[in-house]
């Protein structure tokens, strides 16, 4: 090889070189998604019986802000609400009211469950583990399903109680694998398997519950695991920005032990990673992502493991860049399903979580169809 | 004799039929609101004299009812025994929020230089109803008083009224001229 | 140090709109309530209209008209109910547009005479042009699990009537059309378990559409009927029921479900003076085997048809589900199958406000010596509350009872 004869600096220069350019092109794949999702973003708040056009949606965010922050004091002693009657008009109410919060939460979901999907896969060193396979959504469904079912005539707070038990549950899940790892040992191996173990328990307990449960109260249930945006309200995408906003970074410190994981146990305690206290923080920080976002949200997992896997084809897997890659990528995943989700023939909708499916899959099996590469 | 008896239920048809008509023509009218107001005033106000203009708002309560008078020119408002809340001059214009009153007075005091006409519209708001204020006892110049026809208010009802009186009398127009065609008819046979 | 200080400012600025969205109840106020104390005094009224009339009020004629008819007809205050998601829902001028979200809303609706005021509709109510003629081509908006918000709100509507909870629920729908100042209702309108609160439901909803004496006279019917089936079965003996489903998405499954104690289809057949065999469970909607109906042996079994809504088209139907019911449980030795009781009912008997015809037809069918007529029951509520014409050559009840 003629690169061996190459002396010392001259080749470190080159590969620095190299690494440089390979890096710029994640940066620029980064910076591109990350455009795409405020492009993808604005159309779909033109979409609408109102007629809206992009520029005036831009223009009734932008001016939106400092109105807001103007009137702050009246917004505090009364509520957004009123706040909204007052100040806005019905297209500013119409934006910021009923078009804004399912995109946010698009973008917010598809960030979290991407990088919950990357981080867990990172975990258990999986191609196949996701959200789904670990049974947190199936948990967060089964706690969704004993609010809706049991506590159907329960109607104070009945949206928060869906939400907070299914958030309950989800974590539930996850520290029964935590335990059994704990326990057993924390390896891959025994954290797939207790998580396929509690995707079918949970799975069968909603069974029970939907078997005992009251048409009506059932079909709820099943309308809720489809998964949906339109639940979205500030309130709710401000307890899921902040569940984000403090676990992503955390998520994001440990990238490079991440890194570590992937070139096995052994190795990664040798460049003085705790590889057991890596795997646990990383796994609750995901499951805590996870939970966080499926229970406003219903069960749209899909995205958790087809989006780490389409980054991963075209950045590679360094989890540095890997992770915010694959949630930014999330975001227009699950943002461009909830626009086709909303078919000309209204008002008939798809939940969004089964257009992310039929939208997800062909993408995926087109990219491992052109690729040959391994990835993992 | 059999011919009979099948005009006789013609007849009582008809009867039957004009009742029915004559009773939800009724239940069409009573509906909340005044019928409008009408103005009763001195038919020759003595120049530069004080005189008193009556407002009667015909309806049963509740009523709300917003009346505007406008006094000629060279008239002078004086003073009304309605409520202070409830009236407002603004030049010629005198202005009443009548809130289940049934009369309203008021004083004026008349120019001296002629006789004009009071004008006023009013506006029912409780029905869809409004209309002008018809004289009774008129100002109207000349010996001759022609009374403004009474209230035209507008809208709906009253127009759904006359077109559902006008409907019935063509029916049972032609019902009579059916029935007396039907009677030559069989007189021929 | 400049992510920390980024991060902080994103957390700021976040939060701080986050923060507005704390505190909902809204009030919009009564038109012309000037000092927004919501009693609308005769001075208030008075003066705004002095100043429409000399053309510089803030009010339009038809908020005035509104203002003048809250003053007149509801002594100046607004209309307060407490719907049953638990939410106080108060209006402050007459509700003149209605958006409603459910076929039984739109039955109370027609019941109360206000079907006009519909300017929009869930697909659930365009399904049954039959019994809704006007509202049924009304906008339509939605499903039971997914709505338009957008097109409620350029609707405008005064009020919304939508469950009290499910996807789209009072709670979610007032969230998402508070700040457009509309009036979010949450009222089921079907008998749910607690038996007496489609009546209250009932009432409230007439008290916002001021249309207490058509809630009322609905309420005087049902009543009647009702005391006369309770007076006539007082002391008689009570057969032994079982009363079971078909269809929809369980009823497909092999198991026989049933209603236990909580269930209202129970309390229905207990009112109608049938014994319920489901007596022993806890579970609102038991699922039994073939054997254990064989065992507690029924004199009448009742076979409601899921999804059938206001009677079948034929006998057939019916008979078909019967016939399909019994294939495969050895029931022939059963008392009911000995004497032939095992009748086919439609779904929506027990459901709305139409239910007292399901609980005449019961207790016919209990004690056929009961001298009223179900399908003349039947045949009042169509005719007389929901104003259409009795559908002539549907099936109610198969076999058909002796009458």
């Amino acid at each position: 090889m003629p690169e061996l004869k190459i002396n010392g600096t001259e080749k470190s220069a080159e590969i620095k070189a190299e690494y440089k350019k390979f890096i710029g092109r994640k940066i620029m794949f980064i910076f591109a998604t990350t455009i795409l999702v405020i492009i993808i973003a604005g159309i779909a708040a033109t979409l609408g019986p109102h007629q809206i056009s992009i520029t005036e949606v831009y223009s009734i965010v932008w001016y939106g802000i400092p109105k807001i922050l103007q009137n702050l004091d009246f917004i505090l002693t009364h509520s957004f609400k009123d706040f909204s009657l007052t100040y806005f008009t019905k297209e500013e109410s119409i934006i910021w009211f009923l078009r804004l919060p399912p995109i946010v939460m698009a973008i917010l979901a598809g960030i979290g469950l991407g990088i919950a999907g990357t981080t867990m896969q990172g975990v258990v060193r999986n191609p196949l583990a996701s959200p789904y396979t670990l049974g947190i959504s199936s948990a967060a469904g089964f706690g969704a399903a004993l609010a809706i079912i049991l506590g159907a005539g329960l109607a104070t707070g009945q949206n928060i109680i869906i939400a907070v038990n299914a958030f309950f549950f989800a974590l539930c899940s996850s520290f029964i694998i935590y335990g059994i790892s704990r326990y057993k040992g924390v390896s891959p191996e025994t954290m797939i398997l207790a998580g396929i173990a509690l995707m079918y328990l949970f799975s069968a307990m909603t069974g029970v519950l939907q078997y005992f449960g009251e048409e009506k109260a059932v079909a709820e249930v099943v309308y809720w695991m489809f998964g949906s945006l339109a639940r979205a309200s500030w309130d709710k995408l401000f307890v899921m920005f902040i569940v984000l906003i403090i676990c992503i970074p955390l998520i994001m410190l440990k990238s490079w032990d991440l890194n570590a994981l992937s070139a096995g146990d052994e190795r990664a305690k040798s460049l003085g990673v705790n590889v057991d206290r890596t795997r646990v923080v990383c796994f609750m920080l995901a499951s805590l992502v996870t939970a966080g976002v499926i229970c406003f949200t219903g069960t749209i997992g899909f995205i958790g493991l087809v989006a780490p896997h389409m980054c991963r084809m075209i950045i590679g897997g360094d989890n540095r860049y890997l992770i915010p890659a694959s949630g930014l990528f999330g975001a227009i995943v699950l943002l461009s399903a909830s626009i086709l989700a909303r078919p000309p023939i209204a008002p008939s909708f798809i939940p969004v979580g089964l257009v992310t499916a039929f939208l997800g899959v062909p993408m995926f099996l087109y990219l491992i169809l052109r690729r040959r590469k391994e990835f993992w | 004799m059999e011919k009979r008896g099948k005009m006789s239920w013609k007849i009582v048809t008809l009867l039957l039929f004009l009742a029915t008509a004559a009773f939800l023509a009724g239940t069409v009218t009573a509906i909340p609101g005044t019928d409008g107001v009408t103005r009763s005033a001195p038919a020759d106000p003595i120049p530069g004299a004080e005189f008193e203009v009556k407002l009667t708002i015909n309806g049963e309560r509740p009523l709300v009812v917003g009346i505007v008078e406008t006094i000629p020119e060279g008239f002078e408002f004086v003073s009304t025994s309605h409520h202070p809340d409830q009236y407002d001059v603004s030049g010629q214009k005198i202005i009443f929020a009548v809130i289940n009153e049934t009369e309203i007075l008021y004083r004026v005091k008349a120019s001296s230089s002629g006789v004009d006409s009071f004008t006023g519209t009013w506006i029912d708001m409780l029905s869809q109803k409004e209309g002008s204020i018809a004289g009774t006892g008129g100002l109207e110049e000349g010996s001759t008083p022609t009374p403004t026809p009474a209230t035209t208010p507008t809208p709906e009802v009253p127009c759904f009224e006359a077109f559902f009186t006008t409907l019935t009398l063509v029916i049972a127009g032609r019902f009579v001229v059916l029935l007396r065609n039907n009677e030559e008819g069989g007189r021929v046979g | 140090m400049r992510n920390v200080l980024s991060y902080i400012l994103v957390m700021g600025l976040i939060g701080s709109t986050m923060l507005l969205t704390v505190m909902p109840a809204i009030a919009i106020g009564i038109p012309g309530d000037d000092d927004g104390n919501d009693n609308l005094t005769e001075k208030e009224l008075a003066s705004n209209i002095l100043n429409y009339m000399l053309g510089e009020g803030d009010l339009s004629l038809y908020e005035l008209r509104d203002a003048a008819h809250v003053y007149a007809h509801w002594n100046g205050m607004p209309r307060t109910i407490v719907d049953t998601a638990e939410r106080t829902v108060t209006i402050y001028k007459p509700v003149k547009t209605i958006v409603a979200l459910s076929s039984d809303s739109a039955r109370a609706l027609r019941i109360l005479g206000d079907e006009d005021k519909v300017v929009g509709i869930s697909e659930t109510i365009k399904k049954h042009p039959y019994y809704f003629p006007e509202m049924s081509h009304r906008k339509s908006v939605g499903t039971w699990k997914e709505v338009d918000w957008e097109e409620i709100v350029a609707l405008e509507p005064d009020l919304l009537i939508t469950y009290a909870t499910g996807s789209i629920n009072a709670d979610l729908a007032a969230d998402k059309l508070d700040p457009f100042g509309i009036t979010v209702v949450g009222l089921y309108l079907y008998v749910t378990d607690e038996y007496e609160q489609i009546f209250d439901e009932h009432e409230k909803l007439a008290i916002l559409l001021e249309k207490e004496e058509a809630a009322d006279k609905y309420l005087k019917w049902h009543d009647g009927y009702e005391t006369r089936v309770h007076d006539f079965i007082a002391g008689k003996e009570k057969p032994k029921v079982f009363m079971t489903y078909t269809g929809g998405s369980i009823g497909k499954i092999m198991e026989i479900a049933s209603y236990g104690p909580d269930a209202i289809d129970y309390t229905l057949c207990d009112k109608a003076g049938g014994s319920p065999i489901t007596e022993v469970f806890s579970t609102k909607y038991p699922k039994v085997s073939a054997e254990w109906v064989l065992r507690e042996n029924p004199d009448i079994i009742i076979l409601k048809g899921g999804g059938v809504f206001g009677g079948w088209d034929n006998e057939t139907e019916p008979a078909n589900l019967i016939a399909q019911t019994l294939v495969g449980k050895n029931w022939g030795d059963i008392n009911a199958i000995e004497n032939n009781k095992i009748y086919a009912v439609p779904w929506s008997i027990t459901n709305g406000l139409e239910h007292i015809y399901g609980e005449v037809l019961l207790a016919k069918i209990c004690h056929p010596e009961l001298d009223i007529d179900p399908t003349e029951v039947y045949k009042e509520f169509l005719e007389d509350f929901l104003r259409v014409e009795y559908p002539e050559g549907k099936v109610l009840v198969y076999p058909s009872l002796a009458s």
